[in-house]
């Protein structure tokens, strides 16, 4: 099942066996406390600076893709599980994932209708707390180092983390940094466009539009269609911020 | 969330308010994603085999939009204009990231405590390269033992 295994080329580093890519989601899915982007810290841990089987950028896309359909970590796990082997990858990495937390849910909602209360976790999870802020700092940084590089990205950064604090919609956050890349991007390398002059300039663009489209579209048309619930709940992370706490 | 509160306790009644709060305090203390609530609520209703079907009925949808996301992505990741678009979406999705340890600090570290636990994780973690288990480990036992307020 891991024949089709399309241009790995970008990947540098050593390859990893299914069972070992699906033993590592059983890991974060045992260890992943605290949900969300604690999870998305654990991942970079694992993939980008442990095993380097993705590059920080590939990972950045998939968190940003994974916003699409609201922040659920375990899409994460399925973009890793695709991009290193396919369909059947991405279906076993969220299943790996998700069957720790699964089993434990299930012994302690058994504990906690039978006995009203799960006791000593309460304490115990009161240290996670500090930990976990620690993890998504050490992510934080660790995928921001490259990206802050330049000024440009550090603003969109500060923009975003700004945006972040203030709780604005994280899709629209990144469309908004996305459209701002795109902008920004075009004017700094003097690219073949500029160098046409004006109106072959026009028709270069007007039929690249329909090169362009073919791949774009069928995102753009999941990416809207799916606007709706990603609206809905990408407000998920943020609200688990909050009740998290609730839950201390 | 609100979704999941409108659903499960407004609509179907399946669980109390106050029962909703301590599936999500249940679910924020385990390993996991928050959404494995589903897993408590379908608990609650049908044992070990409504768990099962809960958890798995909610994240079909999403799984394979992003099963066609991921496709998609591994098509249009060289396509110039993606890239440009994608150069600004990674900035801002490590700013996004800093954003949600902030958010989760304000209340996360109420003490002098708290900051202590936070400043070593982080020196274990970076400086020291220690695996996140063996420091949430610490962190687990020091609120246990009542280090933390």
């Amino acid at each position: 099942m891991d024949s089709r295994n399309p241009d790995q080329t970008s990947v540098r580093a050593d390859p990893i066996s299914l069972g070992r890519l699906l033993a590592t989601f059983l890991k974060i899915g045992s260890i992943g406390f605290g949900g969300g982007m604690a999870i998305i810290a654990l991942m970079e841990h694992e993939f980008v600076r442990e095993r380097k089987l993705i590059s920080v950028d590939e990972f950045l896309h998939g968190v940003g893709l994974e916003q699409i359909l609201g922040p659920f970590a375990v899409n994460t796990s399925i973009f890793l599980g695709y991009r290193l082997f396919g369909l059947m990858g991405g279906l076993l990495s969220a299943g790996a994932f998700l069957a720790p937390s699964v089993t434990l849910v299930i012994i302690l909602s058994h504990l906690y209708f039978r006995y009203h209360s799960v006791p000593g976790l309460q304490g115990a999870v009161a240290g996670l707390g500090p930990v976990v802020i620690a993890l998504i700092l050490n992510a934080g940084w660790s995928v921001g180092r490259k990206v802050l590089r330049s000024w440009k990205g550090a603003l969109i950064s500060i923009g975003a983390l700004a945006a972040g604090i203030i709780k604005l919609n994280t899709l629209w956050v990144l469309a908004v940094a996305g459209a701002v890349g795109f902008l920004i991007s075009r004017a700094s390398p003097p690219s073949r466009d500029s160098a046409a002059a004006e109106k072959p300039e026009r028709g270069a663009a007007a039929t690249m539009l329909p090169l362009a489209l073919p791949a774009v579209a069928p995102l753009a048309a999941i990416g809207l269609t799916f606007l709706k619930i990603g609206l809905v709940f990408s407000e998920g992370d943020l609200f688990w911020c909050r009740f998290f706490m609730i839950g201390l | 969330m609100p979704v999941l509160h409108d659903r499960l306790v407004t609509q179907l009644g399946w669980l109390n308010p106050r029962k909703f709060l301590d599936g999500l305090a249940v679910s924020n203390l385990t390993p996991g994603p928050i959404a494995v609530l589903a897993t408590f609520a379908g608990y609650r209703v049908a044992g070990v085999s409504g768990a099962l079907v809960a958890t798995v009925a909610l994240f079909v949808p999403a799984t394979v939009l992003m099963l066609g996301i991921s496709h998609q992505y591994a098509r249009f990741r060289d396509d110039h204009r993606a890239q440009r678009f994608l150069s600004g979406v990674n900035p801002a999705v490590a700013g996004l990231i800093l954003s949600a340890a902030l958010l989760l600090g304000k209340s996360a570290l109420v003490s002098w405590r708290g900051y202590l636990l936070c400043g070593i994780s982080i020196f274990l973690l970076g400086k020291l390269r220690w695996h996140p288990a063996f420091v949430l480990v610490i962190g687990a036992a020091a609120g246990y033992f009542g280090v933390l307020p």
